[in-house]
């Protein structure tokens, strides 16, 4: 077996004595849409965290492009290309939405490439070019989804994590965050996303990890879990 | 009331309030990135005032090159402080209230020291520097070259600053690192280099503002302390980490001791002094220009 672009064995992370994920398996592959399916608190947002370098790894192996990232502090994960949209989206409110995008490139990979970049996020985003000089704290929750999102991309990611992006958003804009997300598979960015919505996001998903109390319950192509009948019953509703 | 409209006062008012802003400024960069409350942040002012004087009586080396080699004396010494105790501390502390009260500790305890290494050195008699200190007219206003080249740098000091903040991408790093530390975590920002460049910077601003004052205060070993609490005063009216909130308070602490002491008496300055400080906690108590800002 060849090595995988995303790795992930036996991972134990948590925040301080409270683990939250218990070891789990999973792989990403390059160029696809991984997602990760659970109720809340089931351990998505940790394992995210933990793969970004947010959250330690307290105990298994992450690793990206062959090589192992866990001991890595998170500037040096972004540095190889692992870029995270966190949950809340985190975004500089008093700065301006050129200076969060700006601030995004600070990673050696991105950095070189600011102002094309830029061009590319405020071309997806057009709303965030007409409010560039806008402190990003007055933005709505969406554009404030899309400044998180687009200054994720300033970083030019190998492998974009997305945590919630769609949490708390009106219709329209989730439609927005995810026609975005398809547009970047097609520029051949590697996503790894946690997502409340779960029927959306498997119909993007090549594949997809179902997580309950912190382990692995059930895996499959996002078609396969989307008619799975226990997947059905606990996260669909239906 | 003539005297309240003279331009006389505004100047005087403007000098000392550039000096506000600028030590204002140094603390804050520190306070802000790193959570660390710097109460010897007066001292390294004094270290830059005597490196003025010894420079100007031991080599005749003017001020203004004093500026220079304060700068990066005081930088180094931020390095230095960095490496040797803030650091681990950083990594070590946990949460944010344990880590201020740490530091508190740590900078009284460098502070001491400082203090007392200079009253060694240097004996506590005072000193000062005479330079540039003939006084002119301009019109109504009389004054010094030396109060003039105070004010000039003080605000290219700050502007210069300001425009590093943005123009920059490890100014920008730095805004991003006041604002949110996990989040400039995660787009990849280098930490501990901007906390390094932080601290070389805030107290490099507090050498260069020690060279200016050296030129109108008397130099004494402990003469730190009061422009200590000035520029904790200042950097709490602006809002703990609002850089740009923190140069205007600068401004406003300077027109308040100036006219105040106008209006009363100079006995009153202190008072007058902390009685509006107090005053703006009571009433505003994320300062007066914190606004949507949350104070942690």
């Amino acid at each position: 077996m060849g090595e995988r672009f995303l790795e992930i064995e036996g991972l134990v992370s948590g925040y301080g004595a409270v683990v939250a994920v218990h070891g789990i398996d999973f792989v990403v592959d390059a160029g696809k849409v991984a997602a990760l399916v659970g109720s809340n608190g089931a351990g998505k947002s940790t394992t995210l965290r933990a793969v970004s370098g947010l959250l330690p790894t307290v105990r298994g192996s992450i690793r990206f492009e062959g090589e192992e990232i866990s001991k890595l502090p998170a500037d040096q994960r972004v540095d190889r290309g692992i870029v995270m949209v966190p949950e809340g989206r985190l975004i500089f409110s008093q700065m301006s939405v050129e200076e969060n995008l700006r601030i995004g490139a600070f990673a050696p990979r991105g950095r070189r490439q600011t102002a094309q970049t830029l061009e590319t996020v405020y071309e997806m985003f057009p709303r965030l070019a007409e409010r560039r000089r806008q402190a990003g704290g007055t933005l709505s929750g969406g554009e404030q989804q899309m400044l998180a999102l687009g200054r994720g991309l300033m970083a030019r990611p190998k492998l974009l994590l997305l945590d919630e992006p769609t949490l708390g958003l009106a219709p329209m804009m989730a439609d927005t965050i995810f026609e975005a997300i398809r547009s970047l598979v097609s520029e051949k960015i590697t996503i790894l996303i946690a997502e409340q919505d779960v029927t959306r996001t498997l119909q993007q998903a090549s594949v997809g990890y179902v997580i309950e109390n912190g382990r692995i319950v059930a895996s499959g192509s996002g078609q396969d879990l989307l008619i799975d009948p226990s997947v059905k019953a606990a996260y669909l509703g239906i | 009331m003539d005297a309240f409209l003279s331009g006389q006062l505004l100047f005087s008012a403007l000098v000392i309030g550039s000096v506000y802003a600028l030590i204002g400024l140094g603390l804050n960069l520190v306070y802000g990135t790193m959570r660390l409350l710097n109460i010897a942040h007066g001292d390294l002012m004094m270290l830059g005032a005597y490196t003025s004087f010894w420079l100007l009586s031991l080599v005749g080396l003017s001020p203004i090159l004093s500026l220079l080699i304060a700068a990066l004396g005081a930088s180094a010494i931020g390095a230095a402080a960095y490496f040797g105790l803030f650091r681990r501390q950083i990594e070590i502390s946990g949460p944010v209230e344990k880590l201020e009260a740490n530091s508190l500790l740590l900078f009284f305890g460098l502070s001491v020291v400082v203090q007392n290494l200079a009253a060694l050195a240097f004996t506590a008699s005072p000193r000062a520097v005479p330079y540039l200190d003939q006084v002119f007219r301009v019109g109504e206003i009389s004054m010094t070259a030396n109060r003039l080249l105070t004010l000039g740098v003080a605000l290219a000091l700050c502007a210069a600053t300001v425009i590093f903040l943005r123009a920059n991408i490890y100014g920008l790093a730095i805004k991003a690192l006041i604002q949110n530390r996990d989040a400039a975590k995660i787009v990849g920002v280098k930490v501990e280099r901007v906390q390094l460049l932080s601290f070389m910077l805030g107290f490099g601003l507090a050498g260069l503002a020690g060279v200016l004052l050296s030129m109108t205060e008397q130099i004494s070993p402990f003469m730190g302390f009061p422009f200590t609490i000035a520029a904790f005063v200042v950097i709490i009216t602006g809002g703990l980490g609002n850089l740009t909130g923190g140069i205007i308070a600068g401004f406003l602490l300077g027109f308040i001791e100036i006219y105040g002491v106008v209006l009363t008496s100079q006995n009153a300055r202190s008072i007058i002094l902390y009685g509006v400080f107090v005053a703006i906690l009571l009433l505003r108590p994320q300062g007066l220009l914190g606004g949507r800002r949350v104070v942690r």
